[in-house]
């Protein structure tokens, strides 16, 4: 499948460039750099497209940057930088070894928080590169269970330091976890309720779930405790053993620096005594906050959760991460974003060299994607991200300097689906979008191949709303469930379903028993819906006597919440439901498919919030999560399978999300010059996106020319 | 004593003015439906947290976009009057030191455009009033009709895309990386300004240049003129002393509107060009339902055109008796 996708997107590369050369420029993952970059080696190591055979100075342990500084005074000698020496990480994924020097430059938005930030981001554990899913330990040294998997220890690096040059400590994690982390809890650790006197929420404003266990049906937090400077352990009340798992998905970092913290969290548990961390109000630290970082935060809450949340936004912060940021101009379209080697990294190279190899990360921020396109044409970009409508425009613009390099996703298809609510308030529509033959018709009434054409360029594949090949879950028959296009049959399916229909054009199909039109109301949000989608959809929708009506919703989160969307185009993207299940388990009303079962779940199984109480297979999706959640014992790993694989089974039966396209790669444009760029990672939120490029082993082969 | 009571009045219109402007002002912002927390809760959701409708509740309550209008406006208008624009709920920033930070480079912009319009079209109109239909004329009007027509996000990226072949790079930007610091710097900084002035000034230019020669044109036949031709006064002083002083008139009281011009219709070549100015500020404000930034920039800019009316009025008073006649007649 891949294969053919490829070749396609070959093909039409090629059409559009005769000077192309076969195999120079073509959008595959291999062979790209070897035969554009002319000290390039090719992809020996298997996981970059461009390692290099470049000259590395070896004798230089740290950058030439740092060394200066050194030797002015200005900072401390390497060893003093580094955890000591048995305890710094050698970093595996690095490559191949590289020079010093250059900076990368990147491109992104104004609100992108989300985006640069991986690219420096440090957690406490972190996905394999290798994609198996498995987590190993980053920040900290090791971690290991108990038996029962109720009892957990983390080992830190003894010496680490914070990128001010304050040590790194189990201190600053158990700060981060009872003062930063957790709401007002009780003796037993489970939470107050929001009206509950006392209630307080966490500093940060995010209750992770990756702290909590649940015991019949009440949620207990965790317990961190501190063993020494460099070893604490967490207790759950019953066993968590995906507590690694969860943690690199939910909350990621797990620390923070309590020697600049405690300046601006106020202490809520009555300790007046301790010298570390001294009593002050919300008002005081809100007021301390204002001034630290020239803001004018309204509440104490806002502000917690801007600095303890999005912590990485500002650079006041001392950090772990690989780059910090020297300003906070990161939402001032048409600036650049400049990130600097954290001159304390915890990281070096097999040769024992301080990582980062480059000097600097630097984010244009820009919003217009014409905008960034003519930065690519420009080539002016070392690592540049643009859209499959773009690839041509882009690939020949930039042949001699660049080459592209594909991560896939875990995306079921493309965005453009259909997820009917299942729990929609019209009950005449609800007995029709929750009878699995509708979705059969509504799936194979729409030519595939022409939408294909029609708005992805046919790069895409005609497919069902599923994981791709690859991916766990994947399975060929459900990949390809009712792709095949066939109005009749669809026509013959809704007969059943609705009154006669006469097939008149203009006119629809009335739902059974009634004489109201059966109308979808498609709900969107205005950016990023493809309008062209949408006319396809509508006319094949038609032609079954289905009314299709779109309409923006600029507020239809908040709407989903209150179960008022019918339909919507919603995407599923999970590598894994054990780890992260809300979008595939009604246990949340955030996703439209879901609504009112997934606030009887989220309500502690209650209806008196509006919840409605799933039955059947969507039931059943409930029980396979409870099982998971509890399985502790010898079989474990058997029961988590088992659950998934009925899981997976259960949407392959109902199809509630029908998707007609496969979703497209993510294209990485990469200027020849830069080493160590992998080609073989997936681009997934669970792997924190471009945090799997290891952006501190990045280099340049030519550091002369590189960006400075 | 008469003129004190024109520029009295004049004042005094102007507040009326501004008092209206900030009410309608606040109230087309708020017309969308939805408000901020919305954007708020998009975007929570979007990082996949958990949001129920009491907490959504509670951040309308937080926000204060759950009461009245009216109370909502006053409160707005009462903090205005005493330096306290409100929080940026984007920027989690005081809504005028924003603005002041932005004002500047649209100001220095808007300003230097306007002085460059002036200077370019004056001469080039009278220069075309001067040679009617001869060459010159004929090849003028139409860069000016062509100037007029053409959109100015389209001319940006007409230019941006010249640039980028004269060049290899497109000119993004007002100032460098690393802002002005040195010479070098500067010089880049004034080769970035070429692109935003010419595409920003060029529909006011040849607007002002046909005005310009249509007036001057209009003088060539008074009696006036024809008088001190023949008295033998030299084509230049004529020009330049006494035709120039008469077309002022129509030139200058169009300043308002030109101000206004520049003001806001550089906002769409502004994203073109990626410029730090008001504009794509504004728009993102909007879009997110920020409603005291974007109540602050559309106030600002609808003060600057009340006050460029003001000067332009005052302007004229000082320029042209015939304005103090009237009022004193009125």
């Amino acid at each position: 499948m891949k294969k053919g996708k490829r070749i396609l997107a070959f093909l039409l590369t090629a059409a559009m460039s005769i000077s192309m050369l076969a195999g120079c420029g073509a959008p595959t993952q291999t062979g790209t750099a070897s035969s554009a970059a002319p000290d390039a080696s090719g992809g020996e190591s298997g996981g970059a497209s461009s390692t290099a055979e470049v000259e590395v100075d070896l004798s230089q342990k740290e950058a030439p940057m740092l060394a200066e500084q050194v030797e002015a005074g200005e900072l401390p000698p390497l060893e003093e930088r580094l955890p000591v020496a048995e305890d710094v990480m050698v970093e595996p994924d690095v490559l191949s070894l590289g020079n010093y020097g250059g900076s990368i430059t990147a491109r992104v938005n104004d609100n992108a928080r989300w985006n640069y930030g991986p690219w420096t981001e440090q957690s406490m554990f972190r996905f394999k590169s290798d994609n198996s899913g498995e987590v190993e330990a980053n920040v900290c040294k090791d971690f290991y269970a108990n038996e029962d998997y109720t009892v957990w220890t983390i080992e830190l690096r003894e010496g680490m330091k914070w990128s001010d040059g304050e040590p790194f400590t189990a201190d600053d994690v158990i700060f981060y976890y009872d003062h930063m982390s957790t709401p007002a809890l009780h003796e037993d650790r489970t939470a107050y309720d929001v009206d509950e006197e006392g209630y307080y929420p966490a500093f940060t404003s995010k209750p992770y779930n990756c702290y909590q266990v649940t015991v019949d049906g009440e949620n207990y937090w965790a317990e961190f405790e501190k063993v020494d400077d460099y070893t604490f352990t967490v207790t759950f009340a019953a066993p968590k053993p995906s507590f690694p798992q969860e943690v690199a998905i939910d909350n990621k970092w797990m620390f923070a620096p309590k020697h600049f913290y405690v300046n601006i969290v106020a202490r809520k548990d009555g300790v007046t005594d301790d010298p570390t961390f001294p009593l002050i109000t919300e008002e005081e630290a809100l007021a301390n906050a204002n001034e630290l970082f020239g803001k004018d935060w309204d509440s104490y809450n806002t502000m917690g959760k801007d600095t303890g949340y999005y912590s990485w936004d500002y650079h006041i912060i001392p950090s772990l991460r690989s780059f910090i940021a020297v300003a906070d101009n990161w939402n001032k379209v048409g600036e650049v974003y400049e990130l600097v080697r954290n001159p304390y990294f915890f990281k070096t190279d097999s040769e024992g060299r301080q990582l980062p190899y480059v000097d600097s990360l630097k984010f244009y921020i820009i919003n217009e994607e014409d905008q960034n396109v003519l930065k690519l044409v420009g080539g002016e970009l070392t690592i540049g991200n643009f859209e499959s409508a773009d690839y041509s425009t882009v690939v020949s613009a930039t042949q001699e300097t660049h080459h592209v390099v594909e991560w896939n996703t875990p995306a079921w298809s493309d965005t453009n689906t259909i997820a009917l609510n299942q729990t929609v308030k019209d009950l005449d529509k609800r007995a029709l979008f929750q009878d699995v033959r509708f979705r059969e018709a509504l799936s194979i009434a729409v030519d595939r191949n022409l939408l294909n054409n029609t708005i992805s360029d046919g790069m895409a594949e005609a497919v069902q709303a599923s994981p791709p090949e690859g991916a766990l879950g994947y399975d060929e028959e459900w990949r390809y469930k009712w792709t095949e296009y066939d109005p009749d049959r669809a026509n013959e399916i809704l007969d059943e379903l609705t009154e006669p229909w006469d097939r008149a054009s203009g006119t629809y199909r009335k739902m059974k028993g009634t004489d109201k039109d059966l109308e979808i109301i498609y709900e969107y949000k205005d950016d990023g819906m493809n309008t062209e989608f949408l006319s396809v959809l509508k006319s094949s929708y038609a032609a079954i006597g289905v009314k299709l009506s779109e309409k923006i919703n600029p507020e239809i989160s908040t709407a989903i919440l209150a179960n008022e969307v019918e339909a919507t185009n919603e995407t599923v993207a999970t590598i894994n439901p054990s780890l992260r299940p809300d979008s595939i388990i009604p246990m949340r009303n955030f996703m439209c498919v879901f609504s009112a079962y997934g606030k009887w779940y989220e309500d502690g199984k209650s209806t008196a919030n509006g919840g409605l109480e799933p039955t059947g297979d969507m039931l059943e999706l409930i029980t396979c999560y409870e099982n998971i959640r509890t399985a502790t014992g010898d079989d474990r790993e058997q029961v988590i399978e088992e659950n998934i694989n009925r899981i997976y089974e259960l949407h392959k039966e109902n199809v509630w999300f029908i998707g007609y396209l496969s979703a497209l790669p993510n294209y990485y444009l990469v200027d020849n010059n830069l080493m160590n760029f992998p080609d073989d990672r997936i681009n997934a939120d669970e792997f924190r996106f471009a945090s799997m490029m290891r952006p501190e082993q990045l280099y340049f082969a030519d550091v002369e020319s590189a960006p400075q | 004593m008469d003129k004190l009571k024109f520029i009295a009045k004049r004042l005094l219109l102007a507040v009326i003015t501004m008092f209206l402007i900030s009410f309608v002002v606040f109230f087309v912002i708020q017309l969308p439906p939805g408000d901020f927390v919305d954007t708020l809760v998009t975007n929570m959701i979007a990082e996949g947290e958990k949001v129920s409708q009491a907490e959504i509740a509670a951040l309308r309550e937080l926000y204060g976009v759950d009461r009245p209008f009216l109370e909502q406006y006053f409160d707005w208008l009462g903090g205005i009057l005493t330096g306290d624009w409100g929080t940026s709920f984007n920027f989690n920033e005081n809504v005028l030191s924003i603005i002041l930070e932005y004002l500047g480079p649209t100001m220095m912009l808007s300003i230097v455009t306007l002085i460059v319009q002036y200077v370019v079209s004056i001469p080039i109109g009278i220069y075309a009033a001067k040679h009617q239909y001869s060459v010159g004329d004929y090849a003028l009007t139409l860069v000016g009709f062509i100037g007029m027509a053409i959109p100015h996000f389209l001319f940006a990226i007409l230019l941006m895309y010249i640039s980028y072949q004269l060049t290899g790079t497109a000119v993004m930007g007002l100032f460098p990386e690393g802002g002005i610091v040195d010479f070098a710097s500067f010089l880049d900084f004034l080769k970035r300004l070429i692109i935003p002035i010419i595409v920003i000034g060029l529909g006011g230019t040849c607007s002002s240049i046909r005005s310009t020669r249509a007036l001057m044109l209009d003088e060539q036949t008074r009696p006036y003129v024809l008088c001190t031709r023949a008295k033998g006064v030299k084509e230049s002083t004529l020009t330049w002393k006494y035709e120039l002083r008469a077309i002022l008139n129509p030139t200058v009281s169009g300043l308002g509107g030109i101000i206004a011009g520049i003001f806001n219709g550089s906002t769409i070549t502004a994203i073109v060009l990626l410029l730090p100015t008001l504009g794509p500020i504004l728009l993102q404000a909007l879009k997110t339902q920020d409603v005291y930034l974007s109540g602050g920039i559309l106030l600002i800019s609808a003060t600057l055109v009340v006050i460029g009316t003001l000067i332009s009025d005052l302007l004229l008073a000082v320029l042209d008796p015939r304005i103090q006649y009237i009022e004193e007649t009125k």
